[in-house]
């Protein structure tokens, strides 16, 4: 009974994090996808890119943080109604800010899907803290 | 009877140690970044934090699977998550979100922090003060361990479909 039982669990653990690695390959696979696109509109691969969206509880201390003058450039692709684009590109002078039209989204946790990348050749990070991300990279630089 | 609800009062506290372990072991800048936006920690001490957390989280999900060290992790367990708790308090006091990455992307352990850990502080107490029998036997422990681990992997991958229902 015992031995039985011992065999389902180390079945179950098996299966499960096999779905699991794939579902991650899948997860990394996609972001790739989204590096490229940015890539392609951009015409390099940048080290830093955000995604943000205009809706993000910390959008607005996020916002200050891109208006001030930090030495972290991003390039921003921005989810947010036209005229809010227009506005921001004039103001977040010492970033570059593109439409997330051209870019496919992809839902993150909160389902706001803001987030930040640092990319660096084939390998990027993910992060979801973004103004203490902004502030501890200025910090370094 | 009250030794079963003990075994698996052990396992679900070890699944809610296990998630927040290998959630930030797949990120651990991203978990660096995570603690100095709490804003109590210089910009130095980030790795030795990280390091630490993930080391007593690893320990708690070891001990509540096999139910060794009786009461010190209790002891632990309650500390932590108490001072997690305060943290995520004062930064919710400052800025008005309350919602963390602590779980990584398990978005319904996330939205509210605070009540989750006391709801988790209960149960620990409640663990502490059931607590009699300790597990001899090391294939039970080894497949308490394997039995969290999949409980775990199993949770995060509902989250992954629950999310591709909504997108």
């Amino acid at each position: 009974m015992f031995n039985l039982i011992f065999g389902f669990v180390i079945v179950w653990l098996i299966l499960s994090s096999a779905i699991l690695i794939h579902l991650k390959i899948k997860e990394r696979r996609d972001i790739q996808q989204q590096i490229r696109q940015v890539a392609q509109t951009f015409n390099t691969t940048p080290e830093l890119v955000l995604f943000l969206d205009y809706t993000s509880p910390d959008f607005k201390e996020i916002d200050e943080l891109l208006l001030s003058e930090t030495p972290v450039s991003f390039v921003v692709v921005f989810r947010a109604p036209i005229w809010l684009i227009e506005v921001k590109k004039k103001k977040w002078v010492t970033h570059h800010v593109l439409s997330n039209t051209n870019i496919i989204s992809l839902l993150d946790s909160g389902g706001t899907g803001t987030k930040a990348l640092r990319i660096q050749k084939e390998k990027f990070q993910v992060f979801h803290e973004i103004p203490a991300l902004i502030r501890l990279t200025a910090l370094q630089k | 009877m009250a030794s079963w609800i003990e075994y698996i009062l052990g396992l679900v506290i070890a699944v809610s140690f296990f998630i927040p372990f290998y959630m930030k072991l797949q990120s651990i800048q991203g978990f660096r970044v995570e603690i100095y936006a709490y804003k109590v920690l210089p910009a130095a001490f980030l790795t030795w934090a990280a390091a630490a957390i993930l080391i007593m989280e690893c320990w708690l999900f070891i001990c509540f699977a096999t139910g060794l060290a009786e009461g010190w992790k209790h002891i632990l367990g309650i500390t932590l998550l108490t001072c997690f708790t305060w943290l995520t308090w004062n930064k919710k006091r400052k800025t008005g979100i309350e919602a963390c990455a602590c779980f990584g992307n398990i978005g319904f352990l996330n939205r509210f922090p605070i009540y989750r850990n006391i709801m988790l502080i209960i149960l620990l107490l409640i663990d502490f003060f059931l607590s009699g029998q300790v597990i001899q036997d090391i294939y039970l422990m080894v497949l308490s361990l394997a039995l969290v681990m999949a409980m775990s992997f199993s949770i995060d991958i509902m989250q992954h479909i629950g999310r591709r229902n909504e997108a």
